[in-house]
């Protein structure tokens, strides 16, 4: 008697795919649906773990853009403090596909966003990226001269891009009650103030989410028609939620949204792949080892798992498709993450 | 007399031909002159006994010991009895403050807040990210003479000259040398410099800035003390037709140096006796 569930290869088993996998073996998760190369110009934005994929590919000698670099004698711990290279440009974390999608508006110029300045204790912030300025700047007119030359790098950015590897975050956020503007980060915790007449909290959908994903791509298509994406779900869990759930569960939640929008997007668009970062870190084979003791942060020997897994995956190692994990230069805790800012509130 | 021994790489050169054509500067110190082309000064180290050159194993090629020999009589050279040590040549990120000043317009830094040509807003550093680059850089600057600690005598740091200005004044309105130029590349150096020196004084270091003579209010060395650079080694000197050498400068450059420098040992080492203002009468 056939079946259609006979003769699959052995990944397609869960006893033989993960069962009797060796713990901490990453098997072959990931199968590229396109060849990334060393000429690929790559551009990287999205949630903190976002950060660690950037890092890796360029550690791995791959073209990565960065549209607003400073020169090579300066320390890193001086240029990632203030969000150079951190990205392929200096916005920051990138949590939300909504707010992915407003900032590519407003550099094209379709978007200009409400409540552009935030203040705390006489200096100004650019609201949608408090954290690359932590000692704020002067004068609004100074944070909208800065955000002039930010956007005009992100058009240069989006015209260069072979590659936009696009980490999705979170599905929380906070928005501008009347325009609808997204913020990174919750009005009062690095800067601005909460006041509940012009924010409310916004919990986004997978159709939202999708849609939005979507809007993004035709846009950065209509300006680079030979862009391709990757895409991943960050597996950090939320620092807090606002959602009056308990955390768990609205992490659950949101993870959930995100990475279905991620399989939606892999299926309908043949020029997005998907990398299974987040089954790497997550997969009930590792049994908990890639996450540090708060059981939230993704550790070294983790980040360093998943992205050997992708340069593996792509040749980029020379040491074949996937392996012991390589050890990572930098501390997996060495990124700059707003969310976990949310922490100093908890009671 | 006091005996001063000279350290440096090829930017010694200068200093060591200037006393060569005008021994009067020396004004009455004792002078010695050891070092290397950068390769093998970047191999010198410090022994125990306060020796210093090229100590136990190293990868400087067997030409360049030899050359070194020929310029300087040997490998090392004995500390032990100076009465002051100075460095000269030491490299202060002239070129990343260049670099930085080429592409990002730094906020208060200049009246100059516009970018030509390309229509497109420029990107702007702000001050506080300014303030922590500078910072950085001083102290990667005075990172590597860290052995200088194990010294008991006064050490002494001459910073390298800055580049000339015939790299703006020969080069187009748009290249990064004259952005930077634009953009305050004088007021940057000189912020740098200060911090080099407040630096080196919480380390026990005399730094001493390039001459200020020497240079153009644009920050870059004045052309007349390029023209003419020498090297360390004999015969490296920049001849007409070839290619201009951008990065050491002349005897008249090394005359200056020289002097600055000697001026400041002996201010150094000039007594000061106690304050009597308040005891003495008018």
């Amino acid at each position: 008697m056939s079946s259609p569930y006979s003769d699959l290869p052995k990944r397609a088993y869960w006893r033989s795919g993960v069962a009797e996998r060796a713990p901490l073996d990453p098997g072959d998760l990931y199968q590229p649906r396109f060849e990334v190369g060393m000429s690929t110009r790559v551009a990287t934005a999205g949630s903190c773990f976002a950060q660690h994929v950037g890092r890796a590919l360029r550690g791995a000698g791959l073209d990565v853009i960065d549209a607003e670099p400073l020169p090579v004698g300066i320390p890193d711990s001086v240029a990632t403090g203030f969000g150079y290279r951190l990205y392929s440009a200096r916005y920051g974390n990138i949590y939300t596909a909504r707010q992915l999608l407003q900032l590519v508006r407003e550099a094209e110029g379709s978007f200009t966003p409400a409540d552009p300045v935030w203040t705390k204790d006489g200096r100004h912030f650019d609201a949608q990226r408090p954290s690359v300025e932590p000692d704020g700047l002067d004068s609004p007119e100074a944070v909208q001269a800065h955000r002039a030359g930010h956007l005009a790098a992100i058009r240069s950015l989006l015209r260069q891009a072979d590659l936009f590897v696009f980490t999705f975050g979170l599905t929380e956020c906070w928005m501008h009650r009347d325009s609808g503007t997204v913020f990174p980060t919750a009005p009062g915790t690095i800067a601005g103030t909460y006041d509940p007449e012009h924010y409310v909290f916004k919990n986004f959908d997978a159709i939202e989410v999708l849609e939005d994903f979507e809007a993004f791509r035709t846009i950065a298509k209509s300006i680079n028609p030979d862009m391709r994406f990757l895409v991943t779900v960050s597996p950090v869990p939320l620092t807090a939620t606002a959602t009056g759930q308990h955390v768990e569960v609205a992490t659950t939640y949101s993870k959930s949204v995100l990475r279905a929008v991620a399989g939606m997007l892999y299926a309908r668009h043949e020029d997005i792949d998907y990398f299974a970062s987040y089954e790497v870190i997550t997969s009930l084979n590792t049994r908990g080892a890639y996450y540090d003791a708060n059981q939230r942060n993704v550790n070294a020997r983790g980040v360093a798992t998943a992205m050997q897994m992708f340069l593996g995956a792509h040749n980029l190692d020379g040491t074949g498709r996937t392996g012991a994990p390589r050890s990572q230069s930098a501390n997996a805790a060495d990124v700059v993450c707003e969310d976990a800012l949310l922490e100093a509130f908890a009671q | 007399m006091t005996r001063l021994i000279i350290l440096g790489n090829s930017h010694l050169g200068a200093l060591r031909a200037a006393l060569r054509e005008q021994p009067q500067l020396a004004q009455g110190t004792e002078i010695a002159f050891f070092g290397g082309i950068a390769p093998v000064f970047k191999a010198m180290s410090l022994s125990p006994d306060l020796h210093f050159g090229l100590i136990g194993p190293h990868d400087v090629p067997a030409a360049n010991v030899e050359q070194t020999k020929k310029l300087f009589g040997g490998t090392t050279i004995d500390l032990k009895n100076a009465d002051a040590v100075a460095i000269s040549g030491v490299a202060w990120h002239v070129w990343t403050m260049v670099e930085l000043l080429g592409r990002y317009i730094v906020d208060g830094l200049t009246d100059n807040t516009t970018e030509a040509g390309s229509g497109e807003a420029a990107l702007r550093l702000s001050r506080p990210a300014f303030e922590a680059v500078l910072k950085a850089l001083a102290e990667a600057s005075l990172a590597p003479l860290a052995w200088t600690r194990a010294l008991d005598v006064p050490v002494h740091i001459a910073l390298r000259a800055v580049p000339p200005e015939t790299l703006i004044t020969q080069s187009k309105p748009a290249s990064r040398t004259n952005r930077a130029t634009r953009h305050g590349l004088a007021q940057a150096l000189q912020r740098l410099e200060t911090l080099i020196v407040e630096t080196g004084a919480r380390q026990g270091l005399y730094v001493r800035p390039q001459p200020a003579q020497t240079r153009a209010v644009t920050g870059w060395t004045l052309a007349e003390f390029q023209r003419g650079a020498v090297r360390l080694a004999p015969g490296a000197q920049s001849a007409a037709g070839q290619k201009p050498d951008n990065e050491h400068m002349n005897t008249a450059y090394g005359a200056a140096c020289l002097t600055d420098l000697l001026n400041r040992i002996e201010t150094e080492q000039r007594p000061t006796g106690p304050d009597l203002a308040n005891t003495q009468g008018g």
